[in-house]
Parts: structure tokens; sequence; C-alpha cells
């Protein structure tokens, strides 16, 4: 193992941009010409009936042009059958599930004019009793959301091996235990649903902030009824994302508003309406987990609730990433997981950096550590013990009905025992607390991502300019990891050129080309390969023009610091560009070039490894937590930018932070409780630990350029479980939920009880 | 005013001063107007940004009079006869503001959206302590919220900087 480098590295292209306010966000852009402005009239209650809807007192203000809404969605000549039928409509019909749902949109000369009609749209709610748990939501007699489906359930999920039955049966110890990982919201930095929308002839134009501009265009186009190269969507600077940024409802809106009164139209959202447009999956895990004599794993039981809120926007992802990382890394020879999936009347869930693992992450670890210490074992001397090592597989898999799952997993390449200790080694001596009412202690944890390619295609182009430069195009949103620069990197080295020569285009549908979104830690990887692909092909094409106009032989040509060379003298890429005018160089690439497209989607190609140390004082009268020393430790492939790295770890590690000890989005009597920047607490600088550590090593051994892997999602899911396990090292007592408040400390310790 | 019409009340207006990075703007503002859209609408500089617009995040933090304020909670004509400094107001590429540049060296960004309100907060902290310890920083630093969790880097981009500043 090669411990990683901080070599001397130029900074990240977008640099400037972004430490002088000059880089564009949405909101940056000049206004378009007769543009208006568009805002939502949004359900106040959590499950409601709509009734009457009367627009007229809106209508009549000055400056106020239309409203969308149901009683005249007709006349937009939408497609909205296109729509998948568990996802929201356009706009609310005949039910609000969530608070939030979108009811009309407005559109006035100026914002203040929209927001105030907004104001004046009357609409009559019969209110409804609402559920906010899958649990709840599940048992008989639950308020039903979807009413002609007669139940919130939506989907049941499964994995398994070996025999449960015949696996607890093995064991001497069995341990019961109940984790649960709330609701939160990703709460980037820039408003969810800021952007912008016109027409030009049937063209339709967006400029807007989402990580998954392809697959928007598509579904928007579908709405439109227009084909899908007419939809060009354009990605600005994005102001982070986490999950949570997509073309929002409103924008489609304001698109079929624009189409009919032909003006452009700006939405402008808040940060607090951000806060009702995406959240995490909610998730309860009740495990049942059993080991021998020699304190080894027989048999892990679990039944997943999901909670994916009024809608299925987030898709079965979620629950599907849940089912396959509930055994943690560990050698489980007899396994089950059965999950179920609901609706409740919450703001619906999308992904959330690591989905579905993270939520996993901390059950399993909190339960490895509840299981350790009840066999009176050291946690990491039984993680050594059961854990997977480098060669190991992971047995056959099946759902519980007995299919098989397709693709067999690599075997393992990870070797945790060496990164468990190096993590705990970080933390340095051990040293005793400053005061008299504080306790100390560490805790562990371990995760494990696998990447597989899927059915999904990622393509790049790259053109040769008159002046010698390199652009390259693409439809991958950065929000904020570093990928124009990765794009810049990758290309530059693979074309022998200065990185000062690659332009890096931001994202624009119009290229058509292809690219399943910035998610799931593939970036890197598949779009890597892509803008490989495609620098290569271009490489051949200037090679095989530089031996038509200049003769020798295509082996005997290079491109090297910037420049190409035949022997010993140099020729520059613009005079080669310049004597072939007319002659356009450029090339499309394909991570299928690079690594076959797997159809039966499932098969493990890599393994990346999240590994965390932690050390907390508790306060044994208040509760109070402090982190004082935390270490990351990741494993790379091979770092294209070491800075974009550690600030993805880092930047995992303190959003786990904000989960560990301060995210929920609560509800109780009817409503959602603290959807606002001040009641919702986010990890400020003083919440990072004095002692903050990353330790990434680099094996070389990833499918993506140059041997590199995605990190992205390793950090965050441990941090949770690292710090519940070291509070349980320090308080002798678990909390079983996040996040872990001071309150729930000292319940667990029984100093704070509910007076009868 | 809501219960006497359905409209909006017209907005009163104040005649305003100010010097913003050095030149002196005047007009007439309404008065509700918040110097966050003073600054991005009137004069187009949009390096500020908007987000909780509740004086909770930072992301709109400029210096009046050299000390971090958050704009879209301070009415811009409080501002009259004051100076205000925007992230468009420090050094250009070829000459950053030494925080700029440790910014750059330590990349104490990732998407760039908090990123005027830090250095805007950080150039405020350095101007009124020109060698802050770390609990100092973090102190300050703690109404600017990062979400892509940069923390560590811009705490190290402040030391470096004052450092740098200190040794002339
Ligand atoms: S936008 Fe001003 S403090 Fe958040
Ligand atoms: S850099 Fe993204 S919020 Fe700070």
């Amino acid at each position: 193992m090669v411990q990683a480098e901080r070599t001397q590295e130029a900074p990240r292209i977008d640099s400037w941009g972004k430490v002088s306010g000059s880089a564009t966000f949405v909101e940056d852009m000049p206004e378009l010409t007769g543009s208006l402005y568009a805002a939502p009239v949004k359900s106040p209650y959590a499950h409601a009936r709509v009734g009457a809807i009367d627009v007229s007192r809106a209508l009549a203000l000055e400056g106020v042009s239309s409203v969308l809404y149901r009683d005249n969605l007709h006349e937009f000549g939408l497609q909205l059958d296109a729509l998948a039928p568990l996802d929201p409509a356009l706009i609310v019909g005949d039910k609000a599930l969530y608070q939030g749902d979108l009811v009309a949109v407005v559109v006035a000369s100026d914002l203040r004019t929209a927001r105030r009609a907004a104001e004046l749209v009357d609409v009559d709610y019969e209110i409804l009793d609402p559920v906010f748990s899958a649990e709840a939501a599940l048992q008989a007699g639950a308020p039903i959301l979807h009413d002609h489906r007669g139940t919130n359930s939506i989907f049941d999920d499964s994995l398994m091996w070996g025999d449960i039955e015949d696996g607890f049966r093995q064991a001497v110890t069995i341990v019961e235990r109940n984790l649960v990982s709330p609701t939160v919201f990703h709460h980037p930095m820039e408003p969810v649903g800021t952007g912008m929308v016109r027409f030009a002839g049937d063209i339709a134009e967006i400029w807007a902030p989402t990580n998954t501009p392809m697959r928007d265009a598509s579904d928007i186009a579908h709405v439109l009824g227009v084909p899908a190269d007419h939809v060009h969507l354009r990605v600005p600077y994005v102001g982070g994302g986490f999950g949570a940024k997509k073309t929002t409802r409103e924008m489609a809106a304001a698109l079929a508003l624009s189409r009919k009164l032909r003006r452009p139209i700006r939405v402008v959202a808040t940060g607090e309406e951000s806060f009702h447009v995406a959240v995490r999956h909610a998730m309860e895990y009740r495990a049942r987990v059993g080991v021998d004599a020699e304190g080894r794993l027989v048999a892990l039981d679990v039944d997943l609730a999901v909670d994916c809120g009024a809608y299925f926007t987030g898709g079965k992802v979620a629950t599907h990433n849940a089912c396959t990382s509930a055994w943690g890394p560990y050698r489980v020879p007899h396994f089950r997981v059965r999950a179920k999936t609901a609706f409740t009347n919450k703001t619906p869930a999308t992904p959330h950096r690591g989905t579905g693992k993270t939520q996993t992450t901390f059950a399993i670890e909190c339960l490895m550590d509840e299981v350790a210490r009840t066999i009176s074992t050291d946690p990491v001397e039984f993680r050594e013990r059961n854990v997977l090592l480098p060669g190991e597989r992971v047995p056959e898999r099946f759902t519980v009905e007995g299919s098989r799952i397709a693709g067999d997993s690599a075997p393992m390449t990870i070797d945790f025992p060496s990164l468990m200790r190096e993590g705990m080694d970080a933390l340095g001596p051990e040293q005793p607390p400053l005061s008299p009412s504080l306790v100390r202690g560490r805790g562990v944890s371990v995760s494990l991502r696998n990447w597989a390619k899927g059915s999904e295609e990622s393509q790049a182009s790259a053109t040769l300019n008159p002046d010698g430069t390199v652009t390259v195009a693409h439809t991958a949103s950065d929000l904020g990891q570093g990928i124009y620069n990765m794009i810049s990197v990758v290309a530059a080295k693979t074309l022998g050129l200065d990185q000062a020569q690659i332009h890096v285009e931001n994202p624009d549908t119009s290229t058509m080309l292809r690219f399943p979104g910035a998610t799931a830690q593939r970036t890197t990887i598949e779009l890597g390969n892509a803008v490989y692909a495609a620098s290569t092909n271009l490489k051949r094409q200037i090679i095989d023009l530089a031996v038509e106009s200049r003769g020798g032989t295509p082996d005997a040509w290079i491109i090297q610091g910037g420049s190409l060379w035949l022997g010993d003298v140099r020729y520059s890429l613009s005079d080669l560009a310049k004597e072939a005018p007319g002659v356009v160089l450029s090339a499309v690439g394909s991570d299928t070039e690079v690594y076959p497209t797997d159809d039966a989607f499932g098969e493990t190609e890599f393994w990346t490894p999240g590994v965390a140390a932690a050390e907390v004082d508790v306060d044994r009268d208040t509760g109070e937590i402090s982190v004082l020393r935390y270490a990351i430790l990741a494993e790379a492939g091979k770092i294209l930018h070491y800075n974009s790295a550690r600030g993805q770890l880092e930047g995992g590690a303190v959003m786990g932070f904000g989960l560990a000890l301060f995210e929920e989005l609560r509800y109780e009597d009817g409503q959602v409780q603290n959807a606002d920047a001040f009641q919702y607490r986010l990890p400020l600088m003083r919440d990072v630990p004095p002692s903050f550590q990353v330790l990434i090593t680099e094996n070389g051994d990833g499918p993506g350029p140059f041997g590199a892997k995605g990190i992205a999602q390793t950090s965050i899911p441990c941090v949770a479980p690292a710090v519940a396990n070291a509070i349980f090292d320090a308080v002798g007592v678990p909390v079983s939920s996040t996040p872990i408040t001071p309150e729930k400390v000292l319940r667990a310790l029984g100093t704070l009880t509910d007076r009868p | 005013m809501e219960a006497s019409s359905e409209g909006i009340a017209t907005l009163e207006t104040v005649a305003l001063q100010l010097t913003v990075n050095g030149r002196v703007w005047s007009g007439d503002v309404p008065v509700e107007e918040v110097l966050l859209d003073l600054l991005r609408r009137r004069l187009g500089l949009t390096g500020t940004k908007r987000s909780c617009e509740s004086q909770v995040c930072g992301a709109c933090t400029v210096l009046v009079d050299g000390a971090p304020t958050s704009s879209c909670s301070h009415l811009a004509f409080e501002t009259n006869g004051k100076s205000v400094t925007t992230i468009e107001g420090l050094g250009s590429e070829d000459s950053p503001d030494p925080i700029q540049a440790a910014f750059i060296r330590h990349m104490g960004f990732q998407c760039g959206y908090c990123t005027s309100g830090q250095i805007m907060a950080a150039k405020g902290l350095l101007l009124h302590n020109s060698s802050p310890s770390q609990e100092e920083i973090a102190d300050w630093m703690s109404g600017n919220i990062c979400r892509c969790g940069c923390y560590a880097a811009i705490a190290a981009a402040i030391r470096d900087a004052s450092t740098r500043t200190r040794r002339g």
C-alpha cells in the first residue's frame, strides 16, 4: 500500500472564478429580455384534500400574467401521462400529499408581484390525518396517500444467502437491536429550484443547476411532447447538490407557461422553500445477529423500513443500496434482509450522498460494537475476526423468493484490519480528559462500497481548435467535486498537452453526449474513461494529420509538453490546425471503449472502503459531546488531484458530523417543525475536531483513468457509527438513533427521564 | 396596507449615497431594499451570494466600514455614507488579495457558493486581528456555513494568509 503524497499540483481550474465571485451560478446570469418571474403556491398542510381553487384575486393584481394550476392544466398542451405514475404530477390535483406540494405557479412582471399574487390564490383545503413514518404508514388503518393504490406500500426488496434458521441454531449469543436514521435535508447552499427558461422558436431552453441534465432534458421533452433534441438544458456552476439538485416541477411548469406566453421566465427559489423539494430517506433497521462460541458471526437477519416521502421520485436505489450494504463488509455465512418501502406525508426523498448505505452503515457498525461488548471482546479485534479479508468472496446472492442475483462479486481487495489499526494509531496515545465530569472514548467504523459498470454509457468529445487548444464537451455537472478539473487533468495527460491548452465546457444537453448523472461516485471512473477515450481518439487524428502533412510514420510522432514532436523537431498544434483549414479534428469517446457495458447490472467490479476512527469527550452531567480527534482512511486507486480528493473526503466527513450530532427534520403535530436555517442545525467550523486527519492510499488498481476510483461517498457513512461507538465506549451505554443529542445521551444514561 | 388593497403598496424610496469598492454610488432605493439586492441587482455585483436570507449562513457577507455584515439582512439605506467592500473589490487574477491566494493554495472551496462570504468574513477577521489563533478563527468563521465542508482548508488558508501578511 502506498500512501498518497501531496505532490505539487496545479490549482483547480475553477479556482480564480470561485475566489473572485466571478464563477457564474444560475442566479448570477443576466436577465433575458422580457423576462417574467414565477412564484409557487405550496400546500401548507402535510395531507389535505384540495377543493376549489380560486385564482381571480391573483389574476386581478396588476402585473400578473398567468397562473398554471389544476383547473387550466389542460390548456398547456402537455403530455401528462409521460410522468411516471408514482412521481408527483406536474401540479397537485385533488390531494396535497406533503407540506410544500405544488398547487399552482404564478407568473408576473417582477418577483415581488409574483410572490404577492401567489398569496392571493385561494385554495380550499380539507385537512386529513398525516402519517410520518414508514412503519406507521404500513400499519392497517393508516391514512392512505395515493388513494387508488389502497396501500402505502410501494415495493419490497430483499437479499439473502445461506440458511438463516440454520445460522441462528449455531449461535450461542444473540443480540437484537433497532437502529434509526431520520429524515434529513441535503441543504446545498445554493437554493434548490432556481433556474431560467425560454422558448427560442420551438426549442426549449433551460438554465438549471441539476446533477442529471440528460435525464431531466429527456423527461421534460416527454412532458412537453417535443423531440429530445428540442430541449437544450445548460448547467452553469452549481452551488452544491448532494442529491438534491434536479430540474424541479416549478421549472417544468414555468416552461409550460413560457411556451404559452412566449416570454422567458425566471424561477427564484428561497433557502426555506428548498427544504420542501428533496430530503433523505429515513430508515429503520431492525436486526437480530448471532455469534458462535468463538465470537464469529453466524447469522444476521434484518428488517428494513424505508420512508420515501410522498412520491417515488427517488426510485428504488436507496432501498436497494440499503439491502446490498446491510451486512457491512463482514463474513456472515447466513444472511437475510427484507426491506419494505412506504409512502409518508413528508417531502419526497431523493438520493443523498451515499444513498441507503449511510443509514445501514450507522446500523451495522453500532450493532457490531454492541455484539463485541456483549461477548467482552474489543470492537477492533471483533472486526478483525469477522471482516472479509483480501481474496475472500461474498457468497452467491439470492432474493428471498429464491431468484439468484446476477453477477459474481469480485474478491475482496481491501485489507480492513490494517486500515483500522492505522486509523486507531492516527488518534495518537490516549490521554485522560481535562475535567472530572468528562469521560473519554474511542470508536472505529468501516464501510464498503462496490462499483459496477451499469448499463448506461458515458460520453465526451474532444475537438482541436484553430489556436491549437482542445475543447472538451460533456454533460456532467460539477456540483463542487472538481469534475471539470478532473476532465482537464485526464485530457491534458492523455493528449500530452498542458492543462492551459484544455478548455472544459459546461454541460449542454444539445450536444446529446450521454451521461447518467454525477451520482454514485461514478464520475471519475465513467466520465474519466470517456474523456480518456475521446482524447486518445483525437490524438490519433492529430498524428494522422501530422503524418499526412509532414511525413514520417504514426509511431514516430509524439505529443509531449504541449507540442508535436518528430524526433527532435518540434511543431505547434496551432500550425498544424492552421495548415489544414476546413479540416475539423474532433472525436467522441465512450467509457464503453475502455470498460464494457454490463447489461446484467449487479456485478461488482471493485470495492472502495471507508474507515474512520474517532475520539470523543462526553460530559456526564450535560450530555454534551465533543469530537476531539477524527481520522479518515480511504483507498483512491490513483489520485488525479490530491486537493479535490481530500476535499471530498473531508467534506463528506463534515456532513457526517452533521448527521451524527445535529441533523433531523422533525415531523410532529401534523407539521415539519424545523424546516428553516434557524432551526435546522448544520455543521460549522467550530464543529470540526481539533485533530482531523485524512489518510489516502493509492493501490493503482481502479477501473478509471490511470487506475483511479471514486471515493466521494466513502467518508460520510463512517462518521455517525464511529462517533456513536466512541460515545458508547465513553459512557458505557449505546444510543440507537441519529442525531446523537445530549438529551439522548442523558436518557441512555438514565439521568434524564420524563416526569410521570 | 394589505387590508385596504389587494395590490402592492408603492414603496417609499430614500436617497442614498455610499462607496462600493472605492467608487461612490448614489441613487434612490426603496426603504425596504436590502443591501444584497442593491449590490446584486442595481450594481450587478453578483459575486455576493443569496442563500438563507435570514442572517444565518453568511453567504451574503460583505464588509461595511471593514466589519463583516450579512447583506441579506441589512437594509440598503443603513449604509448611507458608509463604505462597502464586496468580493469584487479584492484582488485581480494577476494580483490576488493574500486571502484569495491562500484560498487557492489550500483549495478552501468546492462548489464555491459560500466562498465569497467566507473570504469577506476572513478578510474582516484579519483586518481586526492579524494573527488569530485556531480557536479565534473557528469562532469568528462559525457564522459562515460551508455545506461542502471545506472548513479545515478554509482555516488553513486563513492561518497561512495571516502568517504571510505578518511576514510582509
Ligand atoms: S444569505 Fe445572508 S446570511 Fe444567509
Ligand atoms: S464551497 Fe460549497 S458551500 Fe462552501
